[in-house]
């Protein structure tokens, strides 16, 4: 799969920005960010990104809700969506890739190995 | 005397022919011996003769020599002519003397030799008178001539002179041995006619002695000749007397048959006188001979026969009477004529013989037709018939009695055909008599022979038959009895139509053949009642179910019965077909019997037949033919003929295999029943119709210690076990009154027992029917329940205190019932909390589930209906509305043989605890988030600085960059280890258990480990497993970060140089791993702590080291719910091993 355009869709603005340069100083993606679900959605419809990294506690609209909405659409629920959460507990991983996500990366995130990891839940 | 003459004349007659042969033959010997002699007389006579020649012819030699001499001396030829003629003399002689017969062999040779000697010397001398003759000269011959000569004549004349003297040498020495021959020769001849004379002298005395003895017989036959002349006269006279005195008649016929001479005993026989006989033909006398023909008659005829034969025949006497004769004819002839001349007949009256051998041959024509074993209605005819013709009656018949009714019955009747005899004969076939009536009862009554010789008179009207014998023309008639002993079988009756005369012969013989048709009539009456006899054997033995064999003791013979054969298994037993052939060898029947049973049966049985005993009966058993294995019972008896002698064995076998099996099938039932009956703890008995006791167990005596004769015949509700209670001796009297009346009777009773015991019993008492319905025992028993109500009291207690438990706990309870999938009991809790009706759920089951939340219902049904223990916790509608968990609990019941009879449950309300476990786990949650969330900022911003991605930073500023990342993973690995520890102890990590390679497991670790060992300068080694094929049941990442932990701090613990050693090893049903280092050691204190948490033993280890201090507490939690232990073994500076074990297989849960 080829990826081109990336939706990061975080509150914490700190980690944003972090995962974003070192996604972009590391990878050639376009990166679009999103602050929260309803801005990740909107995002997801406005540039159709190729790899969708929604955090999961966000405000306004939490990322599992998005991940209903993006997969409730019929022209966004073809994009593969990672979670990223900081809630590592088991019964919540499974939680969230039962719901249907490709995969699920824990925080905190080493952005050194971010593209590496994407990659292999995409090829996985 | 005249015969010992006639041996002296034989011996001397024989003696001289025997001297005269020697005599002869001695003189042929001596006579060729003589001529031997003389012959070799002549020879030596010869030799002499020849002797002389030769001298002479020496001599004429030497004359010879003397006139050769002077011729060649003086050259005269006067001596040549005298030496010729000397020589031709010489050789004349010469010539005769060859002819010499003793010429012969080295004298011939030697002889010839001088001959050719003399002519050569006269060929010479010729040559040289000649050459003489020719010079004519006195001396014509030269010196060397003469001399040449004269040496050669000496030569010659001596070589003929020499050869004269071998000669005569030869000659005495032939004549020598000739003299010698003649000499020996003339001493046998002496011998042998000295013998030759002897010889004639005995042959001359002999002669005369012949000679005297020939005259004396001369005179001596001729007195004889005169002797025997006298004597025939006198035997004429006598046989004169002889013929006329003879009984015999003589009469002798001419050739042609004409009677010259007849003696008083023909005249007699033929009825003729003497005058009127002779010159009559004799074959007008024979019946049957062709008149005027002689030897006509067979008895003429066979008169040259050499054998003499007496024939019957019967001549016609003067009075025209014919008289049977015995015959015989003989020819004769003169002593001088070759040719016949006439016969001699002689005869006899043969009239009483005829009748005697008719009597004979009918007696014998009877007996034979007797003897052929047929029924006696096959044998009479030929019998009545044989008897009418040769005793010529008309009329035969046979009376038997009937034993039935000692009537006398006809039995059969035969004669001449004729329509009267027939008629006669079916007037009789229908009649009966008692035994006094009609003439058979005339002759039964008398049982002797009668003859009726005028049957109307002599019938003494007791003649029924009379008209009808009288229409047949009977006149006559004669009877006997058929009489054996005293037992009269019946009459035989003779009826003739002439008027015959009493003839006690006949009557004799009538009463033979009567005896002989008695013997007959038993023997038939006797072989029909045996055929009737074996006929009922044969039938038995066929019939019987015994197996019945006959061993004969004469020839070792034997008989088996059908049934024995099929006992064998020789013939089938429902077709009777033969299987196979049976040898009747009694040495086949043992070779059937068991090798246990052989010798002791075949010792009764040889015991038996040596008279010993003379039956026996024994038990053996017998392989069958296809080797089954039967019990038989057999029986033998030994059987004597009348002299007492044993002749045979005979006997019974009888299968009695099913009998046996029955019978100790009965008695194991017996024996079964003794068994129950006496070791059951209840009481049991037996009374008769009146309630006496017939039986009773041991139970019931040992209840009262009481022996059963204690009690026997006692009246039952009057024994011990009642009369110590008025009101139960009632009470079982009554219900042995119904019992009688065919009715059970039960009640529940008191009963005593020895001393104070007493029992509450359930007391019933069972009539028992005979086939007929009608009570014939009954059966008393009782069953004591003392301890059943005592149980049941306490069961009812413990039911009381079961529910007051049940029902007043907060848990709910319940028991369900997997055979019918139904709740039989539910505790209040369950409708205080749900609201839901008891009594619904136990009608229903399903009304339990649906009571739960639809995801959990099956669930919780799974739960519950299993048959093995099992647990889970799931929602539950209250009855408020709100959820609420129940940790349920089932576990099964097992009966004696572990099979599930119910399945008890128990369900906590857990809800609080699920409550304070979802509280903890947000905060943990939470606390992970909150904590990870500005990790993660930090993290990533110092990984990107470190990394340069933002900009290169100088040295130290990236050292502390780099100081700042590694905290931050450790702060980070703190919370991870955090999370693992609570997840590990609340249960919810997720092993995924398979058999491992523990070889293969150990060298990834090490593997992957290997390169901070090599940082630490530490050596990482595995001691080799031994077994290859080590295998261990667990999560296989789990078990690697147990090995990883523990390797990690062995090595991290571990100063340079050291070495850490990994191991595994099976114990048991475990497999053990060993992490062992030569580090510094851990006290025994120390080590109680270790597997706490935060338990690093020195913080500043820990913060040397970069642990959480969590990682042997997280070992030990993933260790122990993966059901392995885990410890150290250590000693401060003596290094540590860590270990920790897993299972080596699934264990059942």
């Amino acid at each position: 799969m080829q990826v081109q355009k990336v939706l990061l869709a975080e509150d914490d603005e700190h980690i944003r920005f972090i995962m974003k340069t070192g996604l972009s100083k590391l990878t050639d993606w376009q990166i679009f960010e999103a602050r929260n679900g309803l801005e990740a959605l909107d995002k997801a419809v406005e540039v159709k990104p190729d790899l969708i990294l929604l955090d999961i506690m966000m405000p306004h609209m939490d990322g599992i809700t998005a991940f209903k909405e993006l997969a409730a659409r019929n022209d966004l629920s073809h994009i593969p969506v990672i979670f990223m959460t900081a809630k590592v507990q088991y019964e919540e991983i499974q939680s969230y890739v039962e719901l249907g996500a490709r995969g699920v990366i824990t925080k905190p995130v080493d952005p050194l190995s971010l593209p590496e990891q994407i990659l292999a839940i995409l090829s996985g | 005397m005249q015969e010992r003459k006639a041996a002296t004349v034989n011996i001397v007659r024989t003696s001289l022919v025997l001297v005269l042969i020697g005599l002869c033959a001695w003189g042929k010997i001596a006579s060729d011996q003589q001529k031997f002699l003389l012959a070799n007389r002549a020879d030596l006579i010869e030799t002499y003769e020849m002797g002389l020649s030769l001298e002479k012819l020496k001599s004429r030699v030497e004359d010879a020599q003397i006139a050769e001499r002077d011729f060649l001396i003086g050259g005269d030829t006067i001596d040549v002519q005298n030496c010729f003629a000397i020589l031709d003399e010489i050789d004349r002689l010469s010539q005769q003397l060859s002819q010499n017969r003793m010429m012969k062999g080295e004298i011939r040779q030697a002889w010839q030799a001088m001959s050719l000697q003399v002519q050569r010397r006269l060929k010479d001398l010729r040559a040289l008178a000649a050459k003489s003759r020719a010079a004519g000269k006195k001396h014509p011959l030269s010196t060397d001539e003469i001399l040449s000569y004269d040496s050669e004549a000496d030569d010659n004349l001596e070589a003929i002179s020499r050869a004269l003297d071998d000669l005569k040498a030869e000659l005495a020495q032939e004549r020598a041995q000739r003299r010698g021959l003649v000499q020996e020769h003339s001493e046998i001849a002496n011998l042998q006619m000295q013998g030759l004379l002897i010889l004639s002298v005995v042959a001359l005395t002999l002669s005369l002695s012949w000679i005297f003895i020939s005259l004396n017989r001369k005179i001596r036959l001729g007195e004889k000749v005169e002797h025997d002349a006298m004597q025939i006269r006198q035997s004429r006279d006598k046989l004169d007397v002889v013929l006329s005195s003879m009984g015999e008649g003589l009469v002798v016929l001419d050739s042609v048959g004409t009677i010259m001479m007849a003696n008083e005993s023909a005249l007699s026989l033929l009825g003729y006188d003497r005058q009127d006989l002779l010159g009559r033909n004799f074959d007008d006398m024979l019946e049957g001979a062709a008149a005027g023909q002689s030897q006509s008659h067979p008895i003429l005829q066979s008169a040259g026969d050499a054998s003499i034969k007496h024939r019957e025949t019967r001549i016609r006497r003067r009075d025209g009477s014919i008289l049977p004769v015995s015959m015989t004819a003989s020819v004769y002839s003169m002593a001088d004529q070759k040719q016949e001349t006439g016969y001699v007949v002689n005869f006899y009256d043969a009239s009483r013989r005829a009748r005697r051998e008719n009597h004979q041959s009918t007696s014998f024509e009877v007996l034979r037709h007797l003897v052929k074993h047929e029924p006696l209605h096959q044998v009479m005819p030929p019998i009545i018939d044989t008897i009418c013709h040769k005793l010529d009656w008309h009329f035969g018949e046979l009376w038997l009695i009937d034993r039935a009714d000692n009537s006398l019955e006809y039995f059969m009747g035969r004669g001449i055909e004729s329509d009267v005899m027939q008629k006669f004969a079916d007037s009789t076939r229908r009649m009966q008599f008692d035994k006094d009536t009609g003439l058979p009862g005339i002759i039964l009554r008398s049982k002797k022979p009668t003859w009726f010789e005028d049957l109307q008179i002599d019938a003494e009207g007791n003649f029924p038959r009379k008209d009808a014998a009288s229409e047949a023309g009977f006149k006559s008639a004669c009877g006997v009895p058929v009489l054996l002993d005293d037992n009269v079988f019946g009459t035989i009756f003779f009826f003739s139509q002439e008027f015959r005369s009493r003839d006690d012969e006949e009557l004799k013989l009538l009463s033979g053949i009567a005896f002989q048709l008695a013997l007959f009539i038993e023997r038939e009456q006797a072989q029909d009642q045996l055929i009737e006899s074996r006929e009922r054997y044969r039938m038995a033995i066929e019939a019987s179910q015994d197996g019945i064999w006959e061993v004969s003791l004469v020839d070792n013979t034997a008989f088996w019965s059908k049934r024995f054969k099929a006992m064998l298994g020789y013939i089938d037993a429902e077709t009777g077909k033969e299987l196979e052939s049976f040898d009747p060898n009694p040495e086949i029947f043992f070779s059937h019997v068991h090798p246990d049973d052989k010798a002791d049966l075949r010792r009764q049985f040889e015991e038996s037949v040596a008279g010993e005993r003379q039956q026996y009966r024994t038990l053996y058993r017998i392989y069958t033919r296809s080797g089954e294995l039967r019990w038989c019972q057999g029986r033998g008896k030994l059987i004597f003929d009348r002299e007492g002698h044993p002749i045979k064995m005979i006997g019974t076998t009888r299968d009695i295999t099913e009998e046996r099996q029955a019978r100790e099938k009965l008695t194991e039932s017996e024996r079964r029943f003794r068994a129950v009956f006496n070791t059951t703890f209840e009481f049991i008995g037996l009374l008769d119709l009146e309630g006496r006791v017939l039986d009773a167990n041991k139970a019931s005596l040992k209840f009262i210690d009481c022996k059963l004769e204690d009690v026997l015949g006692q009246y039952f509700w009057q024994t011990p076990w009642w009369n110590r209670s008025p009101k139960a001796s009632a009470l079982v009297q009554a219900a042995i009154q119904n019992a009688r009346q065919g009715r059970f009777d039960r009640l529940e009773i008191e009963q005593y027992g020895a001393g104070e015991q007493k029992s509450t019993v359930d007391f019933s008492i069972t009539p028992v029917f005979d086939e007929d319905g009608q009570v014939i025992l009954m059966v008393p028993e009782a069953r004591d329940i003392s301890s059943i109500k005592d149980a049941l009291s306490m069961v009812a207690s413990s039911e009381a205190m079961f529910r007051r438990l049940a029902e007043n706990i907060r848990s709910i309870f319940w028991i369900y019932m997997p055979a019918t999938k139904e709740f039989v009991y539910l505790s209040p809790a369950f409708e205080l909390l749900t609201g839901r009706k008891i009594s619904v759920v136990l009608a229903d089951s399903q009304e339990f589930f649906k009571a739960f939340a639809p995801d959990d219902q099956a669930g919780v049904e799974a739960v519950i209906t299993s048959n093995i223990e099992a647990m889970g916790e799931f929602k539950i509608r209250a009855a408020g509305g709100n959820d609420c968990w129940l940790k349920i609990r089932s576990f099964p019941v097992l009966d004696e043989n572990n099979n599930v009879i119910q399945l008890c449950g128990i369900a906590d309300d857990v809800s609080d605890r699920k409550a304070a476990d979802k509280r903890v786990s947000e905060f943990y949650s939470t606390v992970s988030h909150e904590l990870r969330t500005p990790l993660t900022s930090i993290r990533g911003s110092l990984g990107l600085l470190e990394a340069g991605i933002v900009g290169e930073l100088d040295a130290e500023a990236k050292t502390f960059v780099t100081i700042a990342r590694g905290e931050s993973d450790r702060l980070i690995r703190l919370i991870n280890s955090i999370l693992d520890l609570r997840k590990v102890e609340a249960g919810k990590m997720e092993f995924k258990k398979e058999n491992i390679q523990v070889e293969q497991v150990l060298q990834e670790t090490v593997a992957a480990i290997d390169g901070m060992a090599h940082e630490q300068d530490v050596s990482l080694g595995i001691s080799p497993c031994d077994d290859p094929d080590l295998s261990c049941f667990a999560d296989r990442d789990r078990v690697v970060q147990i090995l990883t932990n523990l390797i990690s701090n062995a090595i991290k613990f571990s100063p340079p140089g050291c070495t850490v050693q990994v191991a595994a090893s099976r114990e048991g049903d475990m497999v053990k791993f060993f992490i062992s280092d030569d580090g510094v050691g851990i006290s025994n204190e120390d080590q109680e702590k270790l597997f706490g948490k935060f338990q690093q033993l020195d913080s500043s280890d820990a913060r040397a080291q970069g642990g959480t201090g969590l990682g042997l507490a997280i070992s030990k939690a993933l260790v122990i719910q993966q059901g392995g232990d885990i410890g150290v073994q250590s000693q401060v500076g003596q290094g540590s091993t860590f270990w920790f074990t897993l299972p080596a297989f699934e264990q059942e849960s």
